[in-house]
């Protein structure tokens, strides 16, 4: 047969955290009452076997780092702590640094020229040269100029010596082949002399030939003659 | 130096007091995390998320006395979320992995009549109770974990849980119950588990 006994209160019990008086009472009723005696050693039975697992360390060691904070807001903090007059002085020369240094990217330029302000502002700069500055430089320019042309002279020279070479040699050529050709020729003149001198040579070798068969046919006839 | 303290001394900018409350926390919260989601990974992880989180939002803690349970509050609900999101994964136990060369998967007896025939090591014990415990219904198993090995009292669990005492001793009743339950199955007595001790 169950108990009407509340499970809330063993577990009370269990985990002690209930008063004296309900503890003595509990404890007494388990002593006589089976079924909440057998929970209270079941649950306690567990809770002990609970209680063999112990807790181990995290080995994570956690550490937080404070987030740097925008430079604005340093900066912002550090005019708020300083007092009002030193917070306008800081302000005002910021505002002036900035302005010149606007002014310095922009090529700011003043120049009182007769009497009248001249005021310019270039996003390159402009060169100012003085008197002297010019005279030199042309001199300079000039200088450079001269040695340029030097220069260029001399190479013209080179080149030209160059060319004339270059024709002398084309011309020597010529005229060597030309002097080859007309050798050739006079070659082919001469060996067609000497070849019509040798025709002619022969034709005349023939005919004395023929001349001296006649002679001796004559003669050998003469003699049978007599 | 009181967690009250240490609190009003990290809102004032000082980022080393809030370390000192972390150092206090991290092994309770971490215990409690791993407890909860027995996996070695996933705890730290959550416990990580949970004092990131306590970072970002301690400025909007009304009540700083009550800064404990907002703490366990905040671990709760990360490893509710974790648990829902991973429902149906399969993790890799980074313990398994880590340890093992000592992991020896307990064999539960399936029937009365057979029992564990040897006493268990610690590392077996732990492996038997983060089973166990994964057994029962989150309810339950958070209750255990913040009575038996967090040792809070029952009023500041259920201040914690925004439940009733009554519901969370009924919870607790009902999840040692299982507990039990589940060991006698096992015929795990409790000289398998002390014995060794």
């Amino acid at each position: 047969m169950k108990c009407k006994e509340n499970p809330e209160k063993l577990i009370s019990l269990i985990y002690d955290e209930i008063n004296e008086d309900e503890k003595k009472r509990l404890l007494e009723h388990i002593k006589s009452c089976n079924s909440c005696k057998k929970q209270y050693e079941e649950l306690m039975y567990t809770k002990e076997i609970l209680d063999t697992w112990e807790d181990k360390d995290s080995e994570m060691n956690l550490v937080f780092a404070q987030k740097p904070e925008p430079w604005w807001k340093r900066v912002s903090d550090n005019i708020k702590a300083v007092s009002l007059p030193k917070r306008f002085a800081l302000t005002f020369s910021a505002a002036m640094v900035c302005l010149f240094l606007l002014l310095s990217i922009f090529n700011f330029r003043a120049q009182k020229i007769n009497g009248n302000w001249n005021i310019s502002l270039s996003l390159f700069p402009q060169k100012h040269m003085s008197r002297s500055n010019i005279n030199s430089a042309v001199q300079e320019a000039i200088k450079n100029s001269q040695q340029e042309t030097i220069q260029l002279v001399s190479e013209l020279l080179d080149e030209s010596q160059y060319q004339q070479k270059v024709e002398f040699t084309q011309t020597l050529n010529s005229y060597a082949e030309q002097l080859q050709s007309q050798r050739l020729n006079d070659l082919r003149l001469f060996y067609q002399d000497l070849a019509g001198l040798h025709r002619e040579t022969e034709n005349n070798f023939s005919q004395t030939r023929h001349v001296l068969n006649d002679l001796v046919e004559y003669t050998s006839l003469q003699i049978e003659r007599k | 130096m009181t967690d009250v303290e240490l609190i009003n001394r990290f809102l004032d900018g000082n980022i080393n007091a809030f370390n000192l409350l972390v150092k206090r926390w991290e092994k309770p919260i971490y215990n409690f995390i791993y407890k909860n989601v027995s996996n070695t990974c996933i705890a730290k992880d959550i416990c990580q998320k949970t004092f990131i989180r306590v970072y970002m939002k301690l400025h909007k803690l009304k009540d700083v006395n009550k800064f404990s349970s907002w703490l366990y509050k905040i671990a709760i609900n990360l490893c509710r979320d974790e648990q829902r999101k991973n429902k149906n994964k399969n993790y890799i136990s980074c313990d398994q992995t880590e340890n093992e060369e000592n992991y020896t998967p307990i064999q539960l007896a399936t029937d009365e009549n057979t029992a564990p025939d040897k006493i268990l090591d610690k590392k077996q014990i732990e492996n038997l109770l983060k089973e166990q415990l994964q057994k029962i219904p989150e309810e339950q198993r958070v209750v255990i974990i913040m009575k038996q090995y967090q040792d809070l009292k029952f009023r500041e669990i259920a201040d914690i849980l925004d439940e009733p005492i009554n519901t969370v001793k009924s919870r607790l009743y009902y999840g040692l119950k299982a507990l039990k339950n589940n060991f006698k199955k096992a015929k795990l007595t409790k000289e398998v588990f002390f014995n060794e001790m």
